[in-house]
């Protein structure tokens, strides 16, 4: 059954039964609404979505179009009603936006921005606000919860995990989670939902954005773990396995899973070992072993990120380094189950340049960055034994019967090595050598 | 020598002078549950003229769902006793638990419920203890349960105090182990359509099967028969619950219980804290009617009189916003955020809010607090 909605004096004809809001949205006629789910009977919380329906003020998420009616979407009572509706939503609600991880994707501060409304970012960011770990480093942050139940309805409806439930009433009710069913339960679902972050990983309070989300299945060897890693700007954010595919996951899959957010890679030095056993703190103590403009050459492993080995490109453009491939053989590695099929996918990112074969002995500079599976000492010590000087880049531990300069590369993942956040990049380290001694 | 019930002066209170009537075995020796074994259990309730929910009468609220003879049906007793001027409910029941369960079976029997369940606050682990020991004892005696003369099944169900509500459908969607509130409005009990009663209804009940439909109206006035218990707070020396007849003026209710207000001054407040506020002076003369007039109980409303001081209306008045961010389902942010917000809402702001409310609490509220500065 055809019915005929007039909309701000557009006539446009609709089916019975559809629901207001749903019609608006595919009109073009952007609400504000957040506590609204294509899949969900809205349960008209944030009162956002107001329209008049001939002349009555309604929220159109709950309105399903029976009759031919006349829709007005805005005008001065609805935007006083809408502002009104606003006020209460973010009466406890924190105000740090410029600070959340969720600016720019929240919904509350686009209608803010829209209205014109002063949300007093002043607030200073509080890392002990009032939020509850769920799991896996998700958070359940109450200082943002507008108490929308997308999350709640949701998990009851659709997911019928039965996560997510209403405690307390009145001013004491809040979003509250079942601790028994979170093992098997997919999070990431619920921080997508969440219109103002107020479930997040904690990834994203660190990253301090948040870009769309990406589901990645390893295809690393044959034994088909399924193992997927979710992404965010092609960084790590959290790694997930079928329950029942455990035993089946390897040590060099969970390590190239664990680096996929290489893209934004970070350095540091770890040690310049030999007879004091100390790092260099400065360039000026690099400059102290290592020649100004002496040559380099850099080998690079198969695995490189895509952005990564742009990085490297860079730096192999400047006159005096060359680099090679650093292919792996039975004999060289420790651990040889690796995904093989990425390593030659990634090789792509250095077409373009004249990257010669690897062979044995090196004089002059080399920069060794190592595979994520692990180089053993013998080999390094075996690349390295000609070689001035060598800086290695790598993930694991130091190696103290090498006395070469170990540059930690550690993926964002590794959460422990990161108690703030670091801006090295390859460009800086090579700038460091080179001017050493400037 | 055992004392026998007093039948004659209280309809709610029969056995209070008695010692230990809770126990079943005094309750029968001074007259309880001889209801239960007459020819025709159920006829004279099911003519009764009580006032009930909202002001309807007994029969009206019965018969308000036609359903199937054969379809089951389930009686609840409403024991929440947390808002304030509640106590009636849990002095009531724990002096005389019989006295529920058998106002309980008469109902069961005059509607052809099978089920009857009594909604009681979890934490309060003695008046539990009273009412699991009273209901075991009246299954000993075959008065319900497999042996009975007719089957009701009896539950005792403990609800946390955040989803006891005196409103029907908020204790319903408790009892589904849903959340109370909005959208979980509910007038059935798991498909079976249900009448809910607060406790001392079913005192009367008992009374009224005893001594007759038309014996109860003759103690009130057309349009409000029989007697009702009323609470009596405020700002009076000792608060008490008196038994008050249909008709009688709220200055001869306050007379009769001792409390004497200071001539024409105080305000008034009927119907709890969302109740309706009367100057002394107004209130003192209007007849005591349930289903008509200023009296009328609506939802969130219970009959508690509270008589306050001038000097400390606006204080208490205050404390509604209070009540009604702590004691709402908190699913509208209106309601929740009332604490902060209600008293310096504009005209506009609560004419917004009034017409988008999902309940009628916030309204009510709305129109408690209109006019009224913190």
């Amino acid at each position: 059954m055809k019915l005929t909605l007039m909309i701000n004096d557009n006539q446009t004809q609709v089916e019975g039964m559809e629901n207001l809001r749903l019609v608006l949205d595919r009109l073009g006629h952007v609400g504000h609404g957040l506590c609204h789910h294509e899949k969900l009977i809205s349960q008209a919380r944030c009162d956002l979505c107001l329209v008049k329906v001939d002349g009555e003020l309604i929220r159109s998420c709950q309105y399903f179009i029976n009759r031919d009616i006349e829709v007005q979407t805005d005008d001065q009572d609805l935007k006083q009603a809408r502002i009104e509706s606003f006020n209460l939503l973010v009466k406890n609600h924190k105000t740090d936006c410029e600070k959340c991880h969720q600016s720019g994707l929240c919904k509350i501060q686009n209608f803010a921005r829209t209205n014109i409304l002063d949300l007093n970012s002043k607030e200073l960011f509080n890392e002990n606000s009032d939020y509850e770990v769920i799991t896996r480093d998700y958070r359940l942050d109450h200082d943002r919860c507008t108490q929308c139940s997308l999350c709640v309805e949701y998990s009851q409806k659709i997911e019928q995990d039965g996560l997510f439930y209403h405690s307390g009433r009145g001013s004491n009710s809040r979003v509250a989670f079942n601790q028994t069913v979170l093992e098997t339960t997919d999070l990431a679902v619920y921080r997508d939902l969440c219109p103002t972050g107020a479930i997040a990983h904690k990834d994203d309070y660190r990253h301090g954005e948040r870009g769309p989300w990406q589901m990645v299945t390893c295809t690393g060897c044959e034994r088909e773990c399924q193992a997927q890693a979710r992404t965010v700007n092609k960084q790590f954010v959290d790694f997930r396995m079928p329950s029942e595919n455990i035993g089946l996951s390897c040590e060099a899959g969970v390590r190239w899973w664990h680096s996929l957010d290489l893209a934004r890679p970070s350095y540091k030095f770890l040690a310049k070992l030999g007879e004091d056993l100390m790092a260099p703190k400065n360039a000026a103590e690099i400059g102290e072993i290592i020649n100004k403009n002496m040559s380099w050459h850099i080998l690079l492993p198969g695995d490189l990120a895509p952005e990564e080995a742009l990085q490297w490109s860079e730096v192999l453009k400047l006159p005096n380094f060359t680099a090679s491939y650093l292919k792996p053989s039975s004999d060289d590695f420790k651990v040889m189950i690796g995904p093989m099929n990425v390593l030659e996918r990634r090789h792509e990112c250095l077409g373009e340049l004249q990257v010669s074969a690897m062979s044995e002995g090196f004089y002059g500079g080399l920069i060794v960055v190592e595979p994520l599976w692990l180089l053993k000492t013998s080999v390094l010590a075996k690349l390295t034994q000609n070689a001035d000087h060598c800086v290695v880049f790598r993930h694991g531990p130091i190696i103290e019967e090498l006395n070469i300069i170990q540059v930690e590369r550690f993926p964002w993942s590794y959460s422990s090595l990161l108690p703030t956040r670091q801006k090295g990049s390859v460009q800086g380290i090579i700038n460091t050598l080179i001017n050493a001694e400037n | 020598m055992s004392k026998l019930a007093d039948f004659e002066n209280s309809i709610y209170l029969p056995f209070r002078h008695i010692d230990s009537a809770h126990y079943i075995d005094i309750y029968m020796r001074a007259g309880g549950y001889s209801t239960l074994y007459e020819a025709q259990v159920g006829d004279n309730l099911s003519k009764a003229k009580i006032v009930t929910r909202n002001g309807q009468l007994l029969q009206n609220y019965w018969s308000r769902m036609v359903l199937a003879p054969t379809k089951s049906r389930a009686i609840v007793a409403n024991l929440a006793n947390n808002e304030p001027g509640m106590y009636v409910t849990k002095r009531l029941v724990s002096r005389n638990p019989h006295g529920l369960i058998e106002g309980i079976l008469l109902a069961a029997r005059a509607t052809g419920s099978d089920h009857a369940v009594i909604v009681i606050p979890f934490d309060d682990k003695n008046f539990i203890s009273t009412l699991e020991r009273a209901i075991a004892e009246a299954k000993e005696e075959k008065l319900w349960g497999p042996e009975a003369l007719w089957f009701c099944d009896l539950y005792l169900v403990p609800l946390p105090v955040s989803s006891l509500y005196s409103q029907d459908d908020f204790l319903l969607a408790a009892l589904h182990g849903q959340r109370p509130g909005h959208p979980n409005r509910m007038d059935f009990l798991f498909g079976e359509p249900v009448h809910i009663h607060r406790a001392e209804e079913f005192y009367a009940f008992s009374w009224i099967e005893r001594f007759g439909a038309d014996a109860f109206a003759q103690k009130g006035t057309l349009s409000t028969p029989g007697t009702y218990l009323v609470c009596i707070s405020g700002n009076v020396s000792h608060p008490v619950v008196v038994e008050a007849p249909g008709g009688v003026s709220l200055a001869k209710i306050m007379q009769l219980s001792g409390i004497l207000p200071e001539e024409d001054k105080g305000q008034l407040r009927w119907g709890g804290v969302l109740g309706r506020w009367i100057s002394w002076q107004q209130a003192k003369e209007l007849p005591f009617e349930l289903t008509h007039g200023p009296l009328k109980l609506k939802k969130f409303q219970y009959p508690v009189l509270e008589w306050f001081r001038d000097e400390n209306v606006e204080l208490v008045k205050s404390q509604i916003a209070d009540y009604i961010a702590h004691e709402s389902c908190g699913v509208c942010n209106a309601c929740a955020m009332a604490d902060s917000g209600l008293f310096k809402w504009t005209k506009q702001q609560r004419h917004t809010f009034s017409k988008l409310a999902k309940c009628s609490f916030l309204p009510l509220a709305l129109e408690v607090t209109g006019g009224t500065l913190r």
